[in-house]
């Protein structure tokens, strides 16, 4: 039933037709297609001089009422329809002389009609006349547009991506005024039929790639789909792989530099992420606050980004790994506090180490989900009362819940790798409690090869980072200068020159 | 299902290598006992040695740590260890011990016999501390423990703080061997011994013992242990105290004794040999770096430019005179060369020292010095004057 070519539905939407005579096709609308639907709306009216009926036929909430009063009913019964002088067919002739909407759509093609109706056009039905005209009547209430919860900035733009596709569009259109902006609407879902568009640059973005996701999407066949997170795990590269190859954010000033850099934007409807692709490694590090902060100040926060990859995942792993394998590497006056602390304590370490990660990934779970108020209650619970009565209890070390606890905020400043950083960190916990140093290192050249393996959409997913052209590197470990920011990311994109700006012009 | 079938494959020969894992270095760090510092004795009566060990043993609640004592008797030092072992049932942990106390009397005997094991076993670090205690039995130090601060370490951090005060070296067991091994070369080690400080008893590292063949031969007083540091170029920022006439500035009538000190800034040493026709004389030069520190008069301002040309003549002859002292004590009395005179001359030219080596083992007497002293004041602290009185 899901399937898009699905006989069923299509022999459905087949059998309907409509016919000249407008009692009928009220009938048909009335008691096979929207029947048991009490949100439908039928307004029969007929024009004062020329006593032709019509009929509207529109969902409740999803039309404008003053654009259906005032463009359509108001024009529509008290000027003269005369379309026998001219001799044009009457819905041409309505949508010429007569109505005051900008996009009218002549159709009977029940697939299209269905879909229309339900995303708030309004259907107008003529007497004697086997076609209706769609019109755009939309005007579903929506979200303003804000600024997004999940990434603020304190110097950037203050708007974020709606749920509406069509503002969406006009916050990305706005800010590139060419005709390069390319624009292709899909829609998915047998049943929801969504709205997406694939937006890209042309002579910016890689024509393969274009052609890649293209041919992805075109195989995505699902009943219902209205997340771009859905669609990301249906093309991604490596769905079983906890590290994206494929980005989303809430922000318009994101995807317009995204879209110069070469990358694809694909919106969907009802979602405020946009996704975009191809994916690098580096780009988890990279926050928009990075380009409108001073390069110096936005290099050093990226390199705290990724030491604290660093400390989030080996934290815990390195601690266990020295000791309960290599203690001869703590120096003398940290063992004797580690000693001290860990008298009468009854677990191994490494158990220690589990369960307060465990805790910790709990209280986040929960704090997560509730609404503000209460979340703060939680986290006095877990870091309060669990932390301190844990360790006086001699449940726990001290050293272990601060290790817990630093390598759970630390995960925070990379928030968009958080589904890859909890696997691995309890990986590398898991190998150096069985094998020291030996274990942990096996774990990260694993990691290594998992990640120089990696292709998002045919570009190697830790491109630029075993270089040392300055080119290549420019925007991975630190943020360059933008006046030396002269070329796009290779492969990505096929116009590689994006500035010829000079700095050090003295007059 | 081949995938599935796969996977749980996996799984189960994972989950089976948790049992198997029981990895040969994997231990609990409460499983241990970390040993702080170790002391040798020589039981006179039954001839095994003696070891009390110093370690960090927690109480039950973990408050405190304090450093507990377990003495053990064994016919070699490693049987005594695995003695101590059974008495407090945990295993021992050598990598944080940081010194090995030494009585004098093996010492005496020969040193080299205890350190076999502890230059041997992979866990010890090499630059352990060796301290010869003079004391009656080694474990005596012990005794002057205070509070829950472990003695080892105290006696630690003062030998690291040898250069401030040059009265002793720091010397470590792989150093000692290093040195006693070489040719042209003899070893010594600080010595310890136990003070009366008020009410207390209080462990002094002070002066230096010279070994020759692995056995004591005599004693370095500090003040001779401070030129030592300086001839063998060791860190030394000491102090050189100095009793000047007060006649030979003022040309006053009265001879008064005034007292000065002087601060070593930086003190560099070189040791050429000159060999000619068999005859060999030694070049020492000795560049000091100093700041005169404090000055005991309200009369004499050793500041001024000529009285501080008279001063560094008469502190470099004080030197000098110091330093040739050392050599005379060395050279005759305790004929060891700690000084490294025989390693400078194997430098310089192998062939003449394997000459004069086989010819006849004892070199050491038949060299000639000649000892040159490049004392340079370079500042007087923040003041420019003495401190005087109204007249």
């Amino acid at each position: 039933m899901a399937n898009v070519n699905s006989n069923d539905l299509k022999n459905k939407l087949n059998s309907y037709s409509l016919t000249k005579s407008l009692e009928k096709n009220i009938e048909l609308f009335k008691t096979q297609i929207f029947n048991d639907d009490s949100t439908v709306i039928y307004r029969n009216f007929s024009n004062k001089i020329s006593h032709i009926d019509f009929c509207l036929i529109f969902v409740d909430g999803l039309v404008s009422n003053e654009i259906i009063n005032k463009n359509i009913l108001k024009p529509m019964i008290n000027n003269i329809i005369n379309n026998k002088k001219t001799n044009t067919d009457i819905c041409d002739y309505l949508s010429t002389n007569i109505i005051n909407i900008n996009e009218i759509i002549k159709s009977n093609d029940f697939k299209k009609i269905i879909e229309s109706v339900y995303y708030g056009d309004t259907l107008l039905l003529i007497e004697s006349c086997n076609y209706l005209l769609i019109l755009n009547t939309k005007g579903w209430p929506g979200r303003n547009i804000s600024e997004p919860v999940s990434e603020t900035t304190v110097k950037g733009p203050r708007e974020g991506f709606t749920e509406s596709i069509i503002v969406n569009l006009s916050l990305i259109r706005k800010k590139l005024t060419t005709n390069d902006l390319k624009i292709k609407y899909k829609s998915f879902g047998a049943r929801t039929n969504t709205k997406t568009c694939l937006i890209y640059m042309n002579g910016v973005a890689n024509p393969n790639i274009i052609n890649e996701i293209e041919n992805r999407l075109d195989t995505i066949d699902v009943d219902g789909l209205h997340l771009t997170g859905h669609i990301e795990e249906l093309i991604t590269d490596n769905p079983l792989c906890p590290f994206k190859t494929i980005g989303s954010t809430e922000r318009p000033d994101i995807i317009v530099s995204k879209l110069l850099e070469g990358n694809i934007v694909l919106l969907c409807d009802g979602t405020p992420f946009a996704i975009y692709m191809p994916f690098l490694f580096q780009e988890y590090f990279q926050t928009n606050e990075d380009y409108y902060n001073h390069f110096l100040y936005s290099s050093m926060n990226r390199l705290i980004r990724i030491l604290s990859l660093f400390i989030t995942t080996s934290a815990p792993s390195i601690y266990v790994a020295i000791l309960t394998f290599h203690q001869e590497m703590i120096p003398t006056k940290l063992i004797l506090s580690i000693y001290q602390s860990r008298v009468g304590v009854p677990f191994p370490t490494s158990v220690e180490c589990f369960a307060m990660l465990l805790v910790f990934e709990i209280i986040r779970e929960g704090a997560e989900r509730l609404p503000k108020h209460i979340s703060q209650t939680l986290g006095i619970v877990g870091a309060l009362v669990i932390g301190e009565a844990v360790v006086t209890a001699k449940f726990v070390s001290a050293p272990v819940v601060i290790i817990a606890a630093i390598s759970g905020i630390t995960a925070f400043l990379i928030p968009t790798m958080a589904s890859a950083l909890v696997p691995i960190k309890f990986l590398l916990l898991l190998l150096s409690s069985i094998l020291g140093l030996y274990g942990y290192f096996f774990g990260v050249i694993g990691i290594f090869i998992q990640l120089f393996s990696m292709k998002s959409f045919g570009i190697n997913y830790m491109d630029n980072l075993s270089s040392f052209k300055f080119q290549d590197i420019k925007d991975t470990f630190i943020r360059a200068p933008w006046w030396l920011m002269k070329n796009r990311p290779k492969d990505v994109s096929i116009d590689s020159i994006r500035s010829n700006n000079s700095k050090k012009k003295k007059d | 299902m081949k995938a599935f079938k796969r996977i749980t494959v996996f799984f189960i020969i994972f989950s089976i290598s948790f049992n198997l894992y029981g990895c040969w270095d994997y231990r609990e760090i409460n499983s241990l006992l970390i040993v702080t510092g170790v002391s040798i004795d020589r039981n006179t009566l039954n001839n095994k040695f003696i070891l009390t060990f110093e370690m960090f043993d927690p109480d039950a609640t973990g408050q405190f740590l304090e450093p507990v004592f377990i003495k053990s008797e064994g016919i070699t030092v490693f049987d005594a260890i695995r003695k101590a072992i059974d008495k407090r049932g945990k295993r021992f942990y050598w990598a944080h011990c940081k010194v090995l106390f030494i009585s004098k009397s093996i010492a005496d005997d020969d040193i080299l016999s205890v350190l076999d094991l502890f230059n041997r076993d992979d866990e010890l670090r090499p630059d352990i501390d060796l301290v010869i205690t003079n004391t009656k039995y080694a474990y005596d130090v012990f005794y002057t423990k205070k509070n829950s601060n472990s003695i080892s370490y105290k006696i630690d951090e003062s030998l690291n703080s040898f250069p401030s005060s040059g009265e002793f070296s720091k010397v470590s067991l792989n150093n000692y061997i290093l040195l006693s091994s070489s040719e042209g070369i003899e070893p010594v080690i600080p010595l310890v011994s136990i003070e009366k400080c008020f009410m207390d008893y209080k462990t002094v590292v002070k002066g230096l013992a010279v070994f020759k063949n692995g056995k004591i031969v005599g004693y370095l007083s500090p003040d001779e242990s401070k030129y030592y540091n300086i001839l063998l170029n060791k860190k030394f920022n000491g102090l050189i105290l100095l009793s000047e006439n007060s006649k030979e500035y003022d040309n006053g009538k009265e001879k008064q004794n005034i007292s000065l000190t002087l601060e070593v800034k930086k003190a560099t040493t070189s040791i050429k040999p000159v060999i000619k026709d068999k005859k060999v004389v030694i070049n020492i030069n000795v560049a000091i770096d100093a700041s005169i520190a404090e000055i005991d008069s309200n009369k004499i301002n050793f500041i001024n430019k000529r009285e501080r040309e008279i001063l560094t003549k008469n502190a470099s002859l004080f030197i000098k005179s110091n330093i040739t002292n050392l050599i005379y004590v060395t050279q005759n009395e305790l004929n060891s060369d700690i000084l490294g005179f025989g390693k400078s001359i194997h430098m310089y030219d192998p062939k003449i020292w394997n000459e004069i080596y086989e010819n006849s083992g004892d070199y050491f007497n038949d060299l000639y010095f000649n000892i040159n002293v490049d004392l340079n004041l370079t500042n007087s602290g923040s003041n420019k004057k003495i401190i005087q009185e109204k007249y």
